[in-house]
């Protein structure tokens, strides 16, 4: 009985330290921790109706306005569909892309929605054979058309759109025994997209499974696995983050190694944060284990890899899909655990985990969409069990912060800004105007710096930070103290009339020492309006009469007034 | 503009009168008494001299641009007897003026050529001849502005009457002297007006002379 006791209390000292150690694990780098703070305000929309065929592979965004946009494969299996609904409002009952006029469906797998800066819906969703794309604004569809390939489609591509409205997607593509990954890009106003580009180029290495994002710059991020070979290793699956410029040329580093060597990882995801960090994501499946990787471009510091240790699910078989996406600067991953529930996941980098921000299916899943909204995370996913149908989940979260550009106005001397001269904060892509006030006696001329046009008004984009500088130029003015003596030259029979014009220099331009070159004299009857105002001649710089002796009349009462004009022509004003 | 004639009332009677005197004075004549031919026998058939007047001129603008009213004149006459006492009677003059233009003060001269037509009628009694006389007057006026000046000189004509009083005072058989005066109506319209807006040039004038004629 006594070594009853004993026993029981060592291993009660055992279990009590074991579960210090566990306890003491939950908040080191790469664990997940169990939800934390209030529980967001969770809701589920289910979107399809009963059916007895399957409603799949879903994407969902909601532009700036509110509105959102869910798009589906329907139960034929060979078209997408889609329901939309306005702020506020319910959902559309779903309907056929484009009323049916879309390339007939094989086979589905990623579908993706980005909303550009017009509030347009670029949609893409994947066909055994190639990607389709189709854009919708205020309830109207631009026909589906293919993105065009240079070799054989293989599933898993992705779309991004910059901030200047180009679409672009990445989708591996087979030619002969080389899988490279290939970009297909579309500018805002044209109507195709351009010849594909191939950003990877390792003959050696098999290049699949591509994701990919754009920072604030328009750069392109794309992560996807390669077969990374090493000696003695039959197959080592890694992944690769590289960056591409504007042009889809490779940008100022190298592709980047993320994941582990030798390693098996699938599926990986990229994001870019409002403050252009960015985070990869990949099923780790020698680990058993979703992982990530931050990566800060503007110290070129790849953090450590994370594990969203939520496990991965292999029954009944391999499922590794996963959706990334950010929220202002937070990053977001909608990913199922082994038992296909889905959760949401949101990044701490402060403590470099991840953490469960809602359970969003309450029953099995097979593919999930993740966006972000206004003040909501947005997932669409479809039930795994058959008849399967498409749900939105939205989860509460903070609300959205802009991101935001500095716009610096300076102005050149002579005059002001609206608003005043100094720098300000505007949220990312917003429309600013700025309108150019001139003091007296100056003029607006031109913008310089962000900017240009002789506008006095402008509406800067604020998709990077700018400076803009309004100039003025100094408004020569004319000369003042005008005195007319009217004379005139009389014989006994006939007279001469005249009038002796005088004036005097104006002391603003002597202030601003403006040259002078010419001044000219204008004359109306004083009855007259300003328009009849007419030039009579043009006299020196210096000069400070005029003998008008073209009165013609002793009954004409003229009225005189006279512009200067600068060394570069610039004429007054003279009236 | 034409030249354009203007003759007041005043002037219409004294050329009605004139007309009268020169058509009826020299018929009456013709119907005179012998003793009256007698006498007209004797009479010297002309007389011709210079004479020397005070011209006065009536128009105010002139006097006023050209500063005188009255200018010291010479001139030329004669005369023919026709019949009995009625003589026919020329005579010429000429007035010049200067100024200077108001701005410029550039000279401006004026100058008035004139030339008179008429009759005389004499009360031939010896020593002393008082005559009375009309006719009419026929001017020629010029303004000239010298130097550069958009000003315009201007030259015309213009035609009037004249009444004129006055004596002979026969100093010998060959030689006269001859006092006068003579009233000149003369006028034109402008075709600008003056700067008191007057359109009207007054070229008439008041003639106080003397005479000294050769008779013969």
């Amino acid at each position: 009985m006594k070594r009853a006791v004993i026993l029981l209390t060592i291993m009660a000292v055992i279990v009590i330290a074991a579960g210090m150690a566990i306890s003491a694990s939950s908040g080191r780098p790469g664990t997940t921790s169990s939800q934390v703070g209030k529980d967001p305000i969770t809701e589920t929309y289910k979107l399809t109706p009963e059916s007895s065929g399957n409603y799949r592979h879903p994407a969902v965004a909601e532009d700036s306005k509110g509105n959102r946009l869910v798009i589906f494969r329907g139960t034929e299996g060979n078209q997408y569909y889609y329901t939309y609904s306005e702020k506020g409002k319910t959902w559309t009952s779903p309907r056929s892309i484009a009323g049916g006029s879309q390339p007939s469906l094989v086979r589905s797998l990623y579908a993706y929605i980005k909303v550009d800066s017009t509030d347009r819906f670029h949609c893409y969703w994947e066909d055994a054979n190639s990607g389709v794309y189709a854009s919708f604004l205020d309830g109207v569809w631009t026909t589906p058309i293919k993105t065009g390939l240079a070799g054989r489609y293989d599933l898993t591509s992705a779309l991004a759109v910059r901030s200047d409205d180009e679409v672009v997607t990445v989708d591996c593509e087979v030619q002969g025994l080389s899988k490279d990954i290939w970009v297909h890009a579309k500018g805002r106003h044209e109507t195709q997209f351009r010849s594909p580009k191939n950003i990877t180029r390792d003959p050696g290495e098999g290049s699949t499974q591509p994701c990919i994002a754009v920072d604030s710059m328009d750069n392109s991020w794309v992560v996807w696995k390669s077969d990374y070979h090493l000696p003695g290793i039959e197959e080592n699956l890694v992944i690769y983050l590289g960056k591409y410029d504007k042009n889809y040329n490779d940008g100022d580093i190298d592709w980047l190694r993320v994941s582990y060597s030798p390693g098996w990882a699938f599926l990986p995801q990229v994001a870019v944060n409002s403050e252009d960090k960015v985070m990869s994501a990949w099923a780790q499946s020698t680990s058993g284990q979703y992982m990530s990787r931050l990566y800060d471009p503007a110290t070129k510091t790849l953090g450590p890899i994370i594990s969203l240790n939520i496990g991965l699910c292999v029954q009944p078989w391999h499922t590794f899909f996963s959706k990334m996406a950010t929220h202002g600067k937070d990053f977001y991953m909608a990913a199922m655990t082994p038992g296909r529930v889905l959760l949401l996941l949101k990044f701490d980098e402060q403590k470099s985990q991840w953490t469960q921000v809602a359970q969003v299916s309450d029953r099995s899943v097979e593919m999930m969409s993740l966006s972000s909204g206004y003040d909501r995370m947005l997932v669409a996913w479809n039930s795994f069990e058959e008849p399967s149908g498409v749900y939105l989940t939205t989860v509460e979260v903070d609300p959205l912060i802009p991101p935001t550009k500095l716009l610096t106005i300076q102005t050149g001397s002579g005059g002001t800004t609206d608003p005043s001269p100094g720098t300000y904060t505007h949220p990312t892509g917003s429309l600013v105007d700025v309108t150019a006030i001139p003091g007296f006696p100056y003029e607006f001329t031109s913008w310089t710096g962000n900017a240009s046009g002789s506008v006095p008004t402008i509406t800067v984009t604020m998709d990077i930070d700018k400076t803009v500088k309004a100039n003025f130029r100094y408004l020569v003015q004319p000369s003042v103290n005008i005195t007319i003596q009217r004379k005139f030259e009389r014989g006994f029979f006939n007279a001469i009339y005249f009038n002796i014009v005088s004036w005097e220099a104006n002391p603003l331009n002597n202030a601003q020492v403006v040259t002078i070159s010419a001044q000219r004299i204008y004359r109306k009857l004083r009855t007259e309006p300003n328009t009849q105002w007419a030039r009579v001649a043009e006299v020196s710089g210096t000069t400070m009469t005029y003998l008008d002796r073209d009165v013609a009349n002793k009954g004409l009462d003229f009225v005189y007034a006279v512009s200067c004009v600068d060394s570069n022509g610039n004429e007054s004003s003279y009236y | 503009m034409a030249d354009e004639v203007r003759i007041s009332m005043k002037s219409r009677v004294t050329l009605c009168l004139l007309t009268a005197f020169l058509i009826l004075g020299p018929a009456m004549a013709a119907f005179a008494s012998p003793a009256a031919e007698e006498v007209e026998q004797v009479q010297p058939r002309f007389r011709v001299g210079f004479f020397w007047e005070g011209y006065q001129l009536n128009d105010k603008n002139l006097i006023d641009f050209y500063g005188h009213f009255q200018k010291n004149l010479p001139g030329f006459e004669a005369s023919v007897h026709t019949l009995y006492n009625f003589d026919v009677w020329a005579a010429y003059r000429a007035y010049t003026d200067e100024a200077k233009t108001s701005y410029y003060n550039l000279v401006d001269k004026f100058r008035l050529d004139m030339f008179s037509l008429g009759a005389l009628y004499r009360l031939s009694t010896g020593l002393i001849e008082p005559f009375i006389g009309a006719g009419f007057e026929i001017y020629s006026y010029s303004e000239k502005i010298e130097g550069e000046t958009e000003l315009q000189g201007t030259s015309g004509s213009a035609v009037g009457v004249h009444v004129q009083v006055g004596t002979y005072i026969n100093i010998t058989k060959f030689l006269a002297a001859k006092a006068y005066a003579r009233f000149n109506e003369v006028g034109k319209t402008l075709p600008s007006p003056h700067p008191d807006d007057t359109a009207r040039l007054d070229l008439g004038s008041k003639e106080f002379g003397i005479s000294l004629m050769a008779r013969f």
